[in-house]
């Protein structure tokens, strides 16, 4: 593993990392931007590209973005991404206690412990679970996504119905188009663009930075305040006395992300718990805790290597990002899935690399740029924004050419800004349009299976896979209803 | 606007049974297992049912909060200048468009001063023009 892993690098590979780690630096740093987003523009702007080459981009601003996110929570209490929702918990306290660089070098140290976990994970997993996944039937492959869109919308958000509501309509968009068992057009109306489907990169492009754009100016966002740093560096031994508590945290990360559907900010959320109930410090949590940070930071890297595994070893996303680069891997030819490391094994190796290089990075990075950065938080809003804006478009269109693309991503933007409004979550349309295809093709497949086959209930009972996935989709539907009388909603 | 929880599965009630119908009109041959309507069929039933609901939570609840603060016609407008944009992006081609969307977008956020509006809206479709194009060997019209 070592020897191909090494032979896929050379001094561009490393340079592109670098390129795209500044760019996730960037982005995952600013609240109005998104690091699927970026990576959604990224994937059709290098379609041309040799694909080593975009992913060694796409690795860099993965990585080093999901760090960065920790950057403005830590200093102003916004988390840049998602993932890093947590890590305002404390990282926002400490700051205002004037511990704000001490908060940031935490991030940083952690941040690469638990990507450089999360990949080991992947690194030892993957094959052995591709092997699983060989024997895996449609049926099996229909309920393992139904099972990701399912936790998806229970974890996300305190509303499952709106969360399902929201994943069944990212479903059904996705049957638009001309059917690929059939050949029949669907939902088209005749129009020529629809025939073609809903492409994903816009509508991701759409979901995750038009509408953000349009929902801080619906919101009115006031311009943000940089934060004064402080002095107090703290000491290596305060910030590497945790370091058993961030490799749990980097497991549970890692696990958590290769569930597919959940990802960063679950994982961190979940590590944030665990390190709670099982650490005494001494600033308890909430008010400044460096346990916080440790946790949530170390859990929501790990989920990047966590979600890379469904991703390659099943074609199946363990998070947004990971489904941008899913279609990256379509787009470039590639066909991931347990086909993957007998056809393209290298393409393992290559993501691997990018993944490490990109996990030094945030240690490059976050100990000497991350600083400075609280002075590139104050780009005022009505300079970012329509910028940000002629990027979503060029990116709708690079991979495609076709205005009609466009298009949806201004539509979708627009469906953003009315479930963000309205409490729908985004992450469950993501899975369904990403996952509906697949669903959609394997069930017919296991329908048509069972019609032919004698022994209907043998086929649904008596395999060991299948029964273990129906009754983790019964497991995850029916935790909401109890959950939702504690909640009283 | 009172019960907005119950209105929105109204709608979705009514889109459902849209699609329902046009998911049943799909059906061509008598195989069921294989066929393309099977799957958007249970799809809007599903959705049905949570319009269900939703419309019956949503009546349960109170009158809801409002939240009406924050730039509801800015939003508005820049929605419509992006549908203007699709529409002119074919006949004047990508910079100049561009050049004209980021004025107006960025007049419409705030940006009052004629100088920077006039800096940003160009440089920005110029710099991208350069590097997507002769850099990365993007296309753009």
């Amino acid at each position: 593993m070592f020897k191909e892993i090494f032979s896929v690098v050379d001094i561009n590979f490393i340079l592109l990392v670098f390129l795209g780690s500044v760019g996730g630096l960037f982005v995952g740093a600013m609240p109005g931007l998104s690091v699927t987003m970026a990576t959604a523009l990224l994937v059709s702007v290098t379609f041309t590209w040799d694909v080593n080459k975009a992913i060694a981009l796409i690795m860099g601003v993965y990585t080093v973005g999901v760090y960065s996110g920790a950057i403005t929570a830590i200093l102003i209490n916004i988390p840049g991404a998602p993932s890093s929702v947590a890590t305002t918990l404390d990282g926002y306290p400490m700051a205002r206690k004037g511990k704000a660089l001490l908060a940031l070098k935490t991030a940083a140290y952690y941040s690469f412990l638990g990507t450089v976990i999360g990949l080991v994970i992947l690194a030892i997993s993957a094959r052995p679970i591709t092997k699983l996944a060989l024997a895996f039937t449609a049926m099996d492959y229909f309920l393992l996504a139904l099972f990701g869109l399912t936790t998806v919308g229970s974890l996300t958000s305190k509303n499952f119905s709106k969360g399902m509501v929201s994943a069944l309509l990212g479903v059904f968009i996705s049957t638009i188009g001309m059917d690929p068992i059939t050949g029949l057009g669907r939902f088209t109306y005749g129009n020529i663009n629809l025939q073609r489907g809903i492409s994903i990169i816009p509508a991701l492009i759409g979901l995750f930075g038009f509408s953000e754009i349009l929902y801080q100016i619906r919101m009115g966002s006031e311009e943000r305040v940089a934060i004064n740093i402080g002095e107090d560096k703290g000491s290596a031994k305060e910030i590497f006395s945790h370091w058993f508590l961030g490799i749990r945290s980097s497991i549970i990360g890692a696990f958590i992300g290769a569930l597919p559907g959940t990802g960063g900010p679950i994982a961190a959320l979940l590590a944030y718990e665990h390190g709670k109930k099982t650490t005494r410090p001494k600033i308890p949590f909430g008010q400044g805790a460096i346990e916080g940070i440790v946790a949530s930071e170390s859990a929501n890297n790990a989920c990047i290597g966590g979600a890379l595994i469904p991703m390659l070893s099943l074609a199946i996303p363990g998070d947004a990002v990971t489904a941008v680069i899913l279609s990256a891997f379509y787009i470039h030819g590639l066909r991931p899935g347990p086909l993957l490391f007998t056809e393209t094994p290298e393409m393992f190796a290559v993501i691997l690399a990018g993944g490490f290089i990109g996990s030094i990075m945030i240690l490059v990075l976050g100990l000497t740029v991350a600083p400075l950065l609280s002075k590139l938080v104050r780009i005022k809003n009505r300079h970012l924004f329509p910028i940000v804006a002629i990027l979503c478009i060029v990116g709708s269109y690079a991979a495609s050419n076709n205005s009609f693309d466009i298009l949806i991503m201004f539509i979708f933007g627009i469906l953003g800004l009315l479930m963000r409004k309205r409490d729908y979550p985004v992450a469950p349309m993501v899975l369904g349009l990403v996952l509906g295809g697949l669903m959609d093709a394997n069930f017919r497949r296991a329908m048509s299976l069972l019609k032919a086959s004698d022994n209907v209930l043998g086929e649904i009972f008596l395999k060991p896979i299948t029964l273990v996935l129906i009754v983790l989709v019964i497991i995850s539907l029916f935790s909401n209803f109890s959950y939702k009388k504690k909640r009283n909603i | 606007m009172k019960k907005r929880n119950a209105m929105e599965g109204l709608l979705l009630f009514v889109f459902s049974s849209f699609f329902i119908r046009e998911s049943l009109k799909l059906h061509k041959t008598g195989d069921w297992a294989l066929s393309p309507a099977l799957f958007p069929l249970i799809i809007t039933i599903g959705l049905l049912l949570l319009s269900i609901a939703l419309i019956h939570k949503g009546i349960r609840e109170e009158a809801n909060y409002s939240d009406e603060k924050g730039d509801f016609k800015g939003v508005l407008l820049i929605i419509i200048i992006s549908f203007i944009y699709i529409y002119l992006l074919t006949k004047l081609g990508f910079t100049l468009t561009s050049i004209v969307y980021i004025f107006f977008f960025m007049w419409n956020i705030g940006e009052r001063r004629w100088w920077v509006l006039g800096a940003i809206s160009t440089i920005t479709p110029l710099a991208i023009y350069f590097i997507f194009v002769n850099l990365l060997d993007v296309y753009l019209p």
